[in-house]
Parts: structure tokens; sequence; C-alpha cells
């Protein structure tokens, strides 16, 4: 295969391949809003002064903390039936939906410590340290998106799912290492395009919290 | 004078006492069982199917034909009396043998532990049929695991079609018909066309499917069974039956019928051969019955065997099992444990080589960014960018698939633990580079200009501490990644002990278990190391 057939068939397969990462973003924005809503619930519970209610969310962050995504995502999927009866209604629970919460337990253990200091932060009125959590959170969607390729395991049509089924299709001998290549070009500039976002707004808010110390450099610590 | 009838009468009693009393012992060992009753009677009655070919048919002169019924006639030949066979169904096949119309049942059925509570089965199977998937031309399948998410023709209401969705998470459409089967896998409505590894391996051969072809390892594995009655178990009839068995899988007779009757080469056959010709140190056979008269557990089904009173871990393990339904077939079956453990071994070994490489790499790569060499520190900079923000599921494939055939190409394998060990360490020594070096110019701002000594080293460490034990605890959870490189790790024997048991809410929480300590075991690890770093 030439340089040029490679790049015909890849720009050919893009428009499918580009529907694939619509996926990936879907899966990772539905994970950080659930994650975010339980992560948040998690953090205020933590904060109040009842006894049990802080224990609680203190062993739940924990073991959100330990709980590895991957296995996560084979759990869900065996644990969870297709058909879920809830109430008497019969609820369709699809794959993706299953992805969505395996991240979400990771997210969740993320918000309950970031939304735990940030509440601190409001309550003792540093407005513009509480709002931290705004980058912070950003990065975190980042990593969750670079997670999401892994739902291709349990059959999610994700980017590097339609990649396999597109090398499949074309059907020749080196072309696998090529499209893999080009599926993480896209990952790459995403990265970059959201890092360059979270920088701006980092330094707004950094601008205004007066010398708190920057973290960005640390915070990619690998999908959970 | 009254004394004397009762004396008499008293003897009479004792004498009638004896006499049943010796004939009562005497007779245990040859009460009439089924064995003395077929000789007796002069015929052994076996139930076949006479519409299953090429197992049990009509052939064109109407006599019945076929591998269980050169089974059936070997039978009888040996026990000395002709054989009398009665057409059976797989509806009626039971109720006919526990009713005491027919003497045996070599009839096509798959063993199954509830034909277990009816009948007794007797042991070596003769047969074993599984599930396999005639994929199409250029599906680029060459594991189960490639073809979750991705939709199978089968016939409806077949037992593959759920095991499919249940265990291996596969979807499934179901047609009446096998040509509506065929049809819809012809116009591509399906990845492939499930069904009995046999029956497709013949579709094959009929030379109607150019390019498609059958190259999974097969699945859901149903061993089939002779059966008798379940008051003949571990008696002269079992026992007989099931020494046959056992000496046609050592000399091949089985094997020889299945040539006979056309059948394509069953890889269980196969393998049970090789299972009753293994001989241990004393050149004995591996597989003998014990001094009980039982096979030993290696040599059979262990996904059917019952606990039958023994006391021992596996034995409490199929009692659980039988009593509640819970299935820890790790605990009784030698091979799961040995997956199982095999899985653990490997994800334990590739957690702590992952670990450490990551410490190691991410401190120099670490001190070449903070010392700003020339041309190796930004090159270095911009590989760990590239390596943190893509997917290291990515990483993954593309060395090893991509990269592999290249080396390939030259002569060499890449080897998926290796592969995945640098890869998964290099991404976590990207993220660890990137904190040290962070920490060490933190710690040259502090303390003047940092040289390459144990001590400024350790000054280093003890800043970026926390975020070199974050780091390589995600890396540690992120190692089931390598199941994807039919690595056999935790999650791959895990999902591969679940497509045989089904027992996936066992096995996910024993996953998940195994998981959680090693992480707490790695958590721990690093809280010892942080003593001796931070300490003064």
């Amino acid at each position: 295969m030439t340089a040029a057939e490679i790049a015909k068939i890849l720009a050919e397969w893009t428009p499918y391949l580009l529907s694939g990462f619509g996926w990936n973003i879907a899966v990772s924005l539905t994970a950080m809003a659930i994650g975010t809503v339980v992560g948040l619930l998690l953090a205020v519970m933590r904060d109040s002064s009842v006894r049990g209610a802080k224990s609680g969310g203190n062993v739940l962050t924990a073991a959100m903390h330990v709980a590895p995504t991957f296995v996560m995502l084979f759990y869900l999927t065996y644990m969870i039936p297709e058909q879920l009866e809830i109430f008497g209604l019969h609820v369709h629970v699809p794959v993706w939906l299953k992805a969505s919460l395996a991240f979400g337990i990771a997210v969740a253990g993320f918000v309950s410590d970031n939304a735990l200091v940030s509440i601190r932060h409001f309550s003792n009125g540093r407005v513009p340290e509480a709002l931290l959590f705004l980058p912070s959170w950003t990065n975190y969607f980042l990593i969750i998106v670079m997670a999401s390729s892994t739902a291709s395991v349990i059959g999610v049509p994700e980017m590097v799912y339609r990649a396999r089924t597109v090398i499949g299709a074309v059907d020749q001998i080196g072309f696998l290492f090529w499209a893999y290549l080009y599926v993480m070009i896209w990952f790459l500039v995403f990265s970059i395009l959201l890092t360059m976002i979270m920088h701006l707004l980092r330094n707004r808010l950094t601008q205004r919290t007066h010398g708190l110390p920057r973290q960005d450099e640390t915070d990619l610590g690998g999908i959970p | 004078m009254t004394v004397v009838p009762v004396a008499n009468s008293l003897l009479r009693v004792a004498v009638i006492f004896v006499l049943v009393a010796i004939s009562v012992f005497a007779a245990t060992p040859t009460v009439a069982d089924d064995l003395d009753k077929i000789v007796e009677r002069g015929r052994l009655v076996v139930g076949v199917k006479e519409d299953y070919a090429p197992f049990g048919f009509r052939n064109s002169e109407g006599t019945l034909v076929g591998y269980d019924i050169d089974i059936a006639r070997a039978f009888a030949e040996t026990i000395g009396v002709p054989a009398e066979l009665v057409p059976v169904t797989s509806a009626n096949r039971l109720q006919k043998l526990r009713r005491g119309e027919i003497d045996v049942v070599v009839a096509t059925m798959g063993d199954t532990r509830s034909r277990r509570e009816l009948v007794h089965m007797v042991e070596p199977h003769y047969y074993g049929d599984g599930a396999n998937v005639l994929l199409a031309p250029g599906s680029g399948i060459s594991d189960w695991a490639d073809l979750r998410g991705k939709t199978l023709c089968t016939i409806r209401g077949a037992l593959w079609g759920r095991l499919a969705e249940e265990r291996l998470l596969i979807d499934t459409i179901g047609f009446n018909t096998t040509r509506g089967t065929s049809l819809a896998l012809r116009a591509g409505h399906c990845a492939g066309w499930l069904y009995d590894e046999v029956n497709l391996l013949n579709e094959l051969r009929s030379g109607e499917w150019e390019g498609y072809e059958v190259t999974l390892p097969t699945r859901f594995i149903l061993p089939w069974a002779v059966a008798i009655r379940k008051e003949e178990a571990g008696g002269r009839l079992d026992r007989l039956l099931g020494d046959l068995l056992a000496g046609w899988h050592r000399d091949g007779y089985l094997q020889g019928l299945e040539r006979r009757w056309d059948l394509p080469p069953s890889p269980y056959l196969k393998r049970a051969r090789e299972r009753w010709t293994e001989r241990d140190d004393t050149e004995q056979h591996v597989c003998r019955r014990d001094d009980a008269g039982r096979w030993p557990l290696s040599c059979r089904e262990t996904s059917l065997v019952t606990s039958e009173g023994r006391r021992d871990l596996s034995g409490m393990a199929l009692l659980l099992l039988e009593t509640t339904g819970l299935d820890v077939s790790v605990l009784y079956d030698p091979t799961d444990r040995s997956i199982f453990l095999v899985g653990l071994g490997l994800t334990a070994a590739l957690s702590v080589v992952t670990v450490i490489l990551s410490i190691v790499l991410g401190v120099v790569f670490g001190w070449l960014m903070h010392r700003r060499v020339p041309v190796v520190a930004p090159l270095l900079r911009i590989g760990c960018a590239v390596l943190r923000m893509t997917p290291p599921l990515l990483q993954l494939y593309i060395v090893f698939l991509g990269l592999g055939g290249v080396v390939l190409a030259l002569g060499f394998t890449l080897d998926a633990f290796t592969v995945a060990a640098c890869v998964l360490s290099l991404y976590a020594a990207a993220a660890n580079a990137v904190a040290f070096c962070h920490a060490s110019d933190v710690a040259a701002k502090r303390n003047g200009a940092l040289r390459f000594r144990l001590s400024d080293i350790r000054a280093a460490l003890a800043l970026c501490f926390p975020a070199l034990m974050g780091n390589c605890v995600n890396i540690v959870k992120a190692t089931g990644m390598a199941s994807t490189l039919a690595l056999p790790e935790l999650v791959s024997a895990s999902t591969s002990i679940i497509a045989e048991k089904g027992n996936d809410g066992i096995m996910m929480n024993l996953l998940l278990l195994a998981y959680f300590v090693l992480v707490i075991l790695v958590i721990q690890a690093f809280r010892l190391l942080e003593r001796r770093v931070t300490a003064p």
C-alpha cells in the first residue's frame, strides 16, 4: 500500500470514525454527569457533622478510588441485565450506559474529593479558589475521554471499536498500524484543544487567587 | 407338655431367622440388578434416535444405523445378548428409561445437571459437541472477544444463542430454519452463524461456503452421555459400560466410529483420547477408578460433577452449588482453578514490573527534563505529552498489532506480557517523569542546584511522592487492558471461566475482590516506602 492509498482510505472512512468519536464524547459526558451528581452528594455527606454520613461518605469515596474502571466495565456489563425491572417498569440498559456508569464511579470518587475542598473554600468566602474545581473537572473529563476508548471491549461502537471494523473491512497488510495511528492523532488533537481551554480557564482563575500553586502539570495521572 | 410346642415354634423361628439372615448376607453382592435382568431376559433394550443422522437414523433398507447404534450394539455384544433398539425422542427418552421400558439410553443426549436429577449419566462421555461460528470471508475475527457488540445469526430457541448473549456479551438474531439462517449470513445481516460445531463443519464440507471459515475455539462444550436408571449408579452395569467407554477412548474405537460415519474430526474426542491414554510415573493410566470405583476428578467433566458426599474443599464447593446454585468453580474445578491462579499471577507480576519500571523510567526521564539536557529534554517533553494525551489502549494496539507485524516480518514475535509491561510502564512513566521534573524544579529552587545524588533524588521523590503513588495505583488498575492482547491475565481468566460455567456473578465479584486486594497491597507498599523516603 502506498501512502496515497492509505490516505485515501482513511479520508473515506473519516466520517465513520468521527461519528465513533461522538460516542466517546457522549459516554464521557454521561459519566461526568452521573459522577458529578453522585460525587457532590458524597462531598456534602463528608462535609456534614452527622457521624454516619461522614464515615459513609469517606468509605464510599475510598472504594470508588480503588475500583478499576476497566474491571468495572465487565462487572457492570455482566451484573446489570439488559432489561432492568424497576417498580414494574421494564427499562432497557444499553451497553454504552453501562460504560458510562463504570467511568462514572471513578468520576464520583474524584468529584467527592475536589468538591469537598471547594465546599470548604466556598464556606470560607474564598470563591475564586472554590472555582478552581472547574479546570480540574475539565482535566478529569479529558482523562475519561481517554478511558472511554476501553468501552470498545464491551462493544460500544466508539472510535477505537470502529477503527477495528475499518481494519477488518479494508483487510490490507500494514493498514492496521496507520489506522490506529490516525485514530490516535484525533485523540491527541482533542486533548491539545481541551488542555488549551483548561489552561486559559485556570490562568483566569489563578490571577484572581493571587498566586495559588499551579498544579496543571501533574494532573494527568493516567486513566483510573 | 406345653413346653415342647413352644420350644418347637421358637426353634422354627430361629431357623427361619438364620436362613433369612444367611440368604440376605449371601445375596447382597448378587442381588438381582439390571445386568442380571438383562442377561435373564436375553436382550439389552436400548433407546436410540431414528431421525438424527449420522448418530441414529434409518438407512435405505429401514434398518436403524449410526454412531449411537454402533455403540448400543457393542454394549449388547459385550454383555453377550442381542440388542433391541427402541426409537426414542428427546422428549420421551428419560421417561421411558425411568419407567423401565428401556435399559440404556444412547440417543445424542447432552449431559446437564438438571438431567442428572432424573437419570444416571455413565462416565466417560461418548461424544461431545459444542458451539462455533461460521465466519464470513475477511471478517478479521480471531477470538470470541472480537465478537462483542456484533450480531450473530442463530436458530431460534437454540441453547447457544442464549449462552452467547449471557456469557459472551454477543447479540444474536434468531431465524426459524437452517436455511433462513444461512441466507441471513450470506446477505451480511450478521457477522457469523452460531451453531453446533459438527453441523457447521459439515456445511463447510458441502463446498457452498467459499472463503467462509470456522476458526474459533469450540465454546460451550456439551458432552453426550449414555444414561441408565438412577438406582444403577455405581452398580455393575454402570461400571461395565463406563469401563467399555474408557477402553474405547483409549483404543481409538470412538474416533474410528467417527470416521466410519463421516463425521468431521471432533475436538472433543481428540481431547478425550489424550486424557484417557495419559499414563503416570508407574505406567498406569492416570484416569483409572479409585477403590470406591470412581474416576479421578481430573478425568471428568467438572462442570457436571456432584459433591457425592466429599468432605474436602471441592466437595463443599460442589455442595454449595447443589444447594444454593452458587458456582464457585475455582474451588472444585482444577482447570478453572489453574486458569484463575495463572491469571492472578500474571496480573500481579505485570503490576510489580510496571510499577518498578514506571518509577525508574519516570525518575530518569524527569531528571533529564529537569536538567534541560539539550535535544533530549525537549524530545522527552513531547514524548511524555503524546503518551499522556492518547489512550493507552491504542498505544497497546499500535505496539502489539502494528509494530508486531513489522517485527514478525524480521522473524521475531512480540510477547504479549513484554509489550503490555513496556507500554503500560511507559504510559505511567510519562506521568511520573512530569511529576518528578516538577518536584526537582521546586527542590532546586529551595536547596540550590540539584546534582544526580541520592539525597537530591530523595528530596525530589519526597515532594512528588503522592503523585507517583497515584500514577502507580492507576497503572495497576489498568493492567486489565493487557487482556486485549490475549494475555491470559485476571480479566481474561474470569471471562473465559464465565464462558464455560455461566457463573458471572461469582466470577465478577471474585475479580473485583482480587483487584481490591491488589490495589490495597500496592497502596500499603507505597505507604511503607513513603516513610523511608521522607524520613530525615
